[in-house]
């Protein structure tokens, strides 16, 4: 297979195009002034890795993400914000401090980091991902998973949905569940409105319960 | 049992009395009682002394010794307890004990209504403690542990009188002036150490041909430096007089009979050392010498008579070094002997007319006491004739000793012996006579209440005035044909105990003529100045002497030349220490710590800037070097 | 069906992650800051995928599935912060937010 064949099969288009999406609706999303247009490029780039995740055989990721995400997390936002009328930024948070542009060069550095790792030669992925030419492995057969053996194909629901309620993973489950709740109590703590006994006065009684 | 079984028996009482006086939980109902408790413990010790003393000369020992326990155990030193009767140490004990014990039952009535009765009892006991512990020690350690215990003592009972502030302050003086002696005395044990490897006296003196000239040498003057401060010699006599703010029994205990004569007790001790031709013994002989004349002439000056006796005391200790120094050792003890007697007679005669005067020490404002003091008027006489040295009084035999060897020694010891004796015979006639003659110079209404003193007080003057009557006997001039006592008990261990004895009887009589002569003739000097005239006498002696006189009643501003050179500095530096360097370097260095982690940790809540912005660089940092570790390890 | 080399994700996280950790350092507005860490938390579930995906091991979506939940966890809390600070302090400035400054 030529590079030509290759990079002009559907899924490489339809990768290269989600992927372009995903870092261009992300560039977008932080340097947007309008929050609420930050949000919709936010929108954008979490379909775009949706997209991804189809390509990667995660469909049921996929659909989580778009729903969670999309449907809950970005539309909380949209609300806050227009609670709080914050919708245009003031002028006065414009301009960048001192010290930011360190942290961007950290950033910048800390992509690098990831780059090198990923095209060197020895995460285990690359094992993988070194043979273009070679014909790619099916979809893995039920039996072939390290942990799960199913019936069900790789990234089915059926197969995520063991792989969640395996022994193995359960106790994360739990966990995530329990970090729930706690969040939604916090929420509804935070909802009510602190009684701050400060000194200051400044926080004191601004909000009845 | 025989007694030398059991030396530590003479310890036994007078620590017993000072445990039960000191930590007596209540003052038992009459005060009375701890006295007697005290009196009773320096008796006990007394009694004691003389049966050693005869069990001694029964058994034919030339030393006893007795270790209890060991003291101290380091490396190879090893330091016992160990206590040592031998004819040296008995001699002190029984001087020490048996004047110690008149003077405490003089203090019955002496202290009678001193509020701090009880202290003065304890302290008592406890000095007579260390002072036995110093005599019978049978090493340089415990020795000194007697040296400083009797320092400590004689700091406390100087101070005794502490409300008053010149008590206090010649309390102070005594005891700084005495550690100069006594760093002397810690370096010359540890040279000893270095040597002879022993601190023990006898196996000191076994492994004598181990120590170079330059050993014995800086040795003995080490421990001379020692006894210059102990016994009050030049150049440290300086706080001996103004002990005399303590309580009178204790100067005359402490600062005449006993105390001061431990540094004349160490040199004779270690008089194998000390008799070595290449010792500093000429020094100690012309420090003595020059120190004797040197007192002798201020005494001249003074109008207290406490200090009177006590730059006596400083003369006469002078001479007793003069006769150390020239290998007259047991002149040296007869002297020490016969001066404890006198010298404390002489102190408790001036106690008892200072009661009876109700505190007054000035000279000039007694007079004419013989018919109202008859027992102190005899018993001072006495003691003042036996210090001129008029014959056959204690004093003149162990004078004339001393000076007889001095003789035989160096002509110009002498010289200073004799000009010495002769301004002792005058300052002691004009003590007596413008204390006890001369008219009264009292008021009406203090004359009025002048009384002999009690009968506990006089009796401790009539003993020691008949001791010093004839206390002589025990050294009488073997130079004569007569027998020396104390001369032939201490033979054993004194070498040259009968140095004197070469001389011709003719040169002998020759030079206690001359000895008799110049005592009494101070005496008439004086006597013919103060007898009757009194104030005026002392007018026309100073009219004599000139600005001499201003010297000598200044006491050669010794004093104040100690104060400008030494003292001011000293206090100047300590001055500036503590405004420069305590202020600026320690409290600097404290300060310093403080301020610099106050300022490390002020620039460090500047990390705490409260921005996320700025936490989360250092989190990014942070994952960049995790990850940077993780690529380069995995590689 | 063709083969889509690893690194493309890999590549695609990094710049998602980066982008997201700049954003986070340089915008001082609360709300965007807290976009930027959903940014990051999907990049993440994105390298989880792809890895479950090269290994065929499902345990991967596991934990992409998990980090959903905790970014829904994370978003509702942090606005519920921001909506109580803001009532507080008019202001969605990161920057006024200093209260433990040292």
């Amino acid at each position: 297979m030529s590079l030509v064949e290759w990079a002009s099969a559907p899924q490489f288009v339809i990768v290269t195009i989600a992927s372009l999406l995903a870092v261009v609706s992300a560039m977008m999303m932080v340097t947007r002034r309008d929050v609420v247009r930050g949000a919709l490029w936010l929108v954008m780039t979490l379909i775009a890795v949706a997209v991804l995740f189809v390509t990667l055989a995660a469909d049921l990721i996929a659909v989580v993400q778009v729903l969670v995400y999309v449907g809950a997390v970005v539309v909380l936002f949209l609300f806050v914000i227009m609670l709080l009328a914050a919708g245009k930024e003031p002028a006065s948070l414009r301009n960048a401090g001192p010290g930011r542009w360190a942290s961007v060069a950290v950033a910048f550095g800390l992509l690098c980091l990831f780059v090198a790792a990923g095209f060197s030669g020895d995460l285990p992925q690359l094992q993988w991902g070194q043979a273009p030419t070679a014909p790619p492995p099916a979809r893995p057969s039920p039996t072939q998973g390290d942990v799960i053996a199913s019936a069900h194909p790789f990234g089915s629901p059926a197969n995520v949905g063991q792989a969640l309620f395996s022994a193995e993973n359960v106790l994360t489950l739990e966990v995530i569940s329990i970090l729930l709740i706690a969040a939604m109590v916090g929420v509804m703590v935070l909802a009510k409105g602190l009684r701050y006994d400060s000194q200051a006065g400044d926080t004191e009684g601004e909000r009845e319960a | 049992m025989s007694p030398l079984d059991t030396l530590w028996l003479v310890l036994l009482g007078p620590a017993l009395g000072a445990l039960i006086n000191g930590l007596w939980p209540q003052r038992l109902r009459g005060r009375v009682t701890h006295g007697v408790i005290a009196c009773v413990a320096a008796g006990f010790a007394f009694v004691v002394a003389i049966l050693q003393h005869i069990a001694l000369g029964a058994s034919g020992q030339e030393i006893v010794r007795a270790s209890y326990f060991t003291w101290i155990q380091a490396g190879n030193l090893t330091v016992d307890f160990a206590l040592r009767l031998d004819p040296l140490s008995s001699v002190m004990c029984l001087t020490v004990t048996g004047v110690g014990f008149l003077i405490h039952v003089y203090s019955l009535g002496y202290m009678a209504h001193d509020r701090d009765y009880v202290r003065f009892f304890t302290n008592m006991n406890l000095f007579l403690t260390a002072m036995l512990i110093l005599v019978t020690a049978s090493n340089l350690p415990l020795m000194f542990v007697g040296w400083e215990g009797v320092g400590l003592c004689s700091y406390l009972l100087i101070g005794f009188w502490h409300r008053r502030e010149s008590a206090s302050r010649a309390g102070f003086k005594a005891f700084a002036v005495n550690r100069i002696g006594d760093a002397g005395f810690l370096v010359a044990m540890f040279w000893c150490w270095k040597v002879f490897a022993t601190l023990e006296f006898h196996e000191i003196f076994e492994r004598l041909e181990l120590a170079t000239a330059v050993d014995v040498r800086w040795i003995t003057l080490l421990l001379f430096v020692g006894a210059t401060g102990k016994s009050a010699q030049l150049p440290l006599y300086v706080w001996l007089p103004d002990a005399m703010e303590g309580p009178t029994p204790v100067s005359a205990l402490i600062h005449a009979a006993t105390m001061v004569t431990a540094g004349v007790y160490l040199v004779v001790r270690m008089h194998p050392l000390f008799h070595h031709p290449e010792s500093a013994g000429v020094l100690v002989a012309w420090v003595g010498a020059l120190t004797a004349i040197f007192a002798a002439t201020i005494a001249v000056g003074q109008r207290d008579i406490k200090r009177v006796l006590a730059y006596s005391t400083v003369s006469q200790l002078g001479y007793m070094f003069l006769a150390a120094g020239i290998g007259a050792y047991v002149a040296a003890i007869f002297h020490l002997v016969t001066h404890a007697f006198f010298k404390a007679c002489l102190f408790l005669g001036s106690g008892s007319v200072i009661h009876a005067c109700h505190e007054e020490q000035d000279i000039m404002n007694m007079g004419g006491l013989k018919d109202k003091m008859r027992t102190t008027h005899w018993t001072f006489l006495a003691a003042t004739l036996a210090i001129a040295g008029v014959f056959p009084l204690a004093g003149f035999f162990s004078k004339d000793e001393i000076l007889a060897h001095a003789f035989q020694a160096n002509r110009g010891l002498y010289v200073i012996g004799i000009a010495c004796a002769l301004l002792t015979a005058f300052y002691m006639g004009r003590v007596l006579f413008l204390t006890f003659y001369s008219g009264r110079r009292m008021r009406d209404q203090a004359w009025e209440k002048v009384h002999e003193s009690p009968p506990s007080m006089t009796f401790a003057l009539v003993v020691l005035a008949v001791l010093a009557v004839f206390g002589g006997l025990l050294g009488l001039p073997a130079g004569l044909g007569l027998p020396h006592f104390l001369a032939g008990y201490l033979a054993p261990l004194l070498p040259d105990a009968h140095g004197a004895a070469h001389m011709p009887a003719r040169l002998e009589l020759a030079l206690m003529g001359i000895s008799l002569a110049l005592a009494i003739g101070g005496l008439f000097a004086a006597a013919s100045l103060f007898r009757v005239r009194g104030a005026q006498g002392e007018e026309r002696l100073r009219k004599a002497l000139g600005g001499v006189h201003t010297l000598l009643a200044n006491k050669w501003y010794v004093d104040e030349v100690y104060a400008a050179v030494v003292v001011s500095p000293l206090s100047r530096l300590a001055q500036a220490v503590s405004d420069r360097f305590d202020p600026r370097v320690v409290d600097g260095l404290v300060n310093g710590v403080a301020a610099a982690v106050g300022w490390g940790s002020e620039r460090q809540t500047r990390t705490q800037t409260g921005r996320i912005r700025d936490y989360v660089l250092v989190i990014l940092t942070g994952a960049f070097l995790l990850v940077l570790g993780l690529i380069a390890l995995g590689r | 069906m063709q083969f889509v080399p690893l690194q493309v994700y890999i590549l695609v996280a990094a710049l998602l992650f980066t982008i997201g950790a700049a954003g986070f350092c340089t915008r001082r507005n609360v709300l965007v800051m807290l976009m930027c860490v959903e940014l990051m938390l999907t990049s993440a579930s994105l390298v989880f995928v792809a890895a479950a995906r090269a290994h065929t091991d499902v345990n991967g979506q596991v934990i992409a599935l998990f980090l959903i939940a905790l970014a829904a966890v994370e978003v509702a809390v942090g606005l519920a912060l921001v909506v109580a600070v803001f009532h507080n302090r008019r202001s969605v400035d990161v920057d006024t937010m200093s209260d433990l400054k040292g």
